[in-house]
């Protein structure tokens, strides 16, 4: 019996779609698994930032069992240390950008109580290394410049660097600084939000040098941007002249 | 010869108690001293020189808190007036906060519970001008506030709470009194990012102890 050919159009329409519908979706299936390859969707440019927080003042921690800050440069210092490091990372690497960003009004609180220009100082640190440094005084700048600092589209962020006070749900740039044991400018987990998802490269390297961030706040920045944070689990020293090391018992996790 | 003999004589006898006079003079500064040499020898010589000023300092701090004056008026936000209120100091072991504070005219069950903003040189929280220099030095006292309450708050990072924060002009102490109903700290205040040494160790912070254990 010999089957004759369906006159329905519809189903013509179908048998002829069902011919190249294949090889298309294969195509397609196979364009879009190599789109990361495309130099199109590596960014050939991208920046690295490093945020230094404040010191406390001496006059809200002087005198207590675990005082803080007695130097007021161990932010600066490390953040020095990692500019260093990054540095010598980007030479021959045309596209990348080193960004500096320090909490401000703490050091000018600072300065005021030890009678030194530290801004002056931080300023000289930052033309030492040629490498642009922004002052940010509130969390709202910090987070505008991490959203909108470039077009990141163009020049998204590919490593983040955070040297300061912390604990295990919140990044500290001030601590002790306008109020005994508290924090004014603050990056808490819960406002991670207000910052784009798209700022960051997919295989951004970020890091906290803060004590205790491993416990709680890599958790919700890993869920918000889908890129890890390192973070102590336990607290950090910055009692060196370099990078800060972990305190006894701690651990890096992300 | 009579005259050489006794100018001799009398010289022998000067010498002798000079001699003598320098002998004692020696021997009297020494019975004294003693006590007072090894020490100084011993003390460092900033100590020595810093604690007659401590004892001054000491002497000079209060019993009571004195009243404190900011050296200029305050200049509040627009919308947020200087306004007279009362303070409860009310020490919290658990977190930073100063106390209750609440319009002279409203019930205390209205109060909220603040940050006391401090200015190194100027108005500071007033257990500081006391003599122990001890948070806990006027808990329970009462003071008569002028100031406002700031339009932000502050975070506090032993108990993941952001607190009230008032900004005072003037603090008077108007003495002990009784503690107020509740309990130090804001209303949520055992609701916190649970630490991993306590024993209420979870892993969402949105999830609240139990009442039993707050």
């Amino acid at each position: 019996m010999v089957e004759l050919p369906s006159t329905d159009p519809f189903c013509s329409f179908r048998s002829r779609w069902r011919g190249w519908l294949g090889p298309t979706l294969l195509s397609a299936l196979l364009l879009l698994s190599g789109t990361p390859r495309l130099p199109a969707e590596e960014p050939t440019q991208q920046e690295w930032i490093v945020i230094s927080g404040g010191p406390a003042l001496r006059f809200f921690e002087h005198g207590k069992a675990d005082s803080h800050d007695k130097y007021w440069g161990n932010f600066i210092r490390a953040a020095v240390a990692r500019l260093d490091q990054l540095k010598l990372q980007a030479e021959g690497k045309p596209g990348i950008t080193i960004t500096w960003l320090v909490y401000r009004p703490a050091y000018a609180s600072r300065s005021r109580e030890e009678k030194l220009d530290i801004l002056s100082v931080i300023v000289e640190q930052a033309n030492a290394l040629k490498l642009p440094l922004y002052w940010f005084d509130t969390t709202g700048q910090l987070i505008n410049y991490l959203n909108a600092g470039h077009d990141r589209k163009v020049i998204p962020i590919g490593a983040l660097d955070y040297f300061g006070h912390s604990n295990r749900a919140c990044l500290m740039f001030d601590y002790s600084t306008y109020f005994d044991n508290m924090s004014k400018g603050y990056l808490h987990e819960k406002d991670l939000r207000r910052i784009e998802r798209k700022a960051f490269l997919r295989r951004a390297v970020v890091k906290s040098w803060g004590c205790h961030t491993g416990e709680d706040f890599s958790l919700w920045w890993k869920r918000r941007f889908g890129v890890p944070m390192v973070g102590a689990v336990g607290r950090t020293d910055y009692a060196t002249a370099s990078l800060p090391y972990l305190s006894k018992g701690a651990k890096w996790t992300q | 010869m009579i005259l050489a003999r006794c100018s001799l004589w009398l010289g022998g006898l000067l010498l002798s108690l000079l001699f003598l006079c320098s002998a004692r003079g020696e021997e009297l500064p020494s019975r004294a001293a003693p006590p007072l040499a090894p020490d100084l020898h011993l003390t460092n010589p900033n100590d020595a020189a810093a604690a007659p000023a401590t004892e001054a300092v000491s002497s000079a701090q209060p019993v009571l808190p004195p009243p404190q004056q900011a050296p200029e008026p305050l200049t509040p936000p627009p919308g947020i007036q200087v306004e007279e209120f009362v303070g409860h100091r009310s020490y919290d072991k658990d977190g930073s906060g100063w106390g209750w504070v609440k319009r002279s005219n409203e019930p205390w069950s209205a109060a909220r519970w603040v940050v006391f903003e401090e200015t190194p040189g100027g108005v500071v929280a007033p257990w500081r001008l006391l003599l122990n220099k001890k948070r806990t030095s006027d808990n329970d006292f009462e003071y008569r506030l002028r100031g406002y309450v700031a339009p932000f708050t502050v975070y506090d990072p032993h108990t993941d709470e952001f607190l009230a924060v008032f900004v005072p002009e003037r603090v008077e102490l108007i003495g002990p009194a009784a503690a107020p109903p509740e309990h130090p700290g804001p209303p949520f205040h055992r609701v916190r990012v649970p630490d991993s040494t306590s024993p209420v160790f979870v892993r969402n912070p949105n999830i609240q102890a139990p009442a039993a254990l707050r």
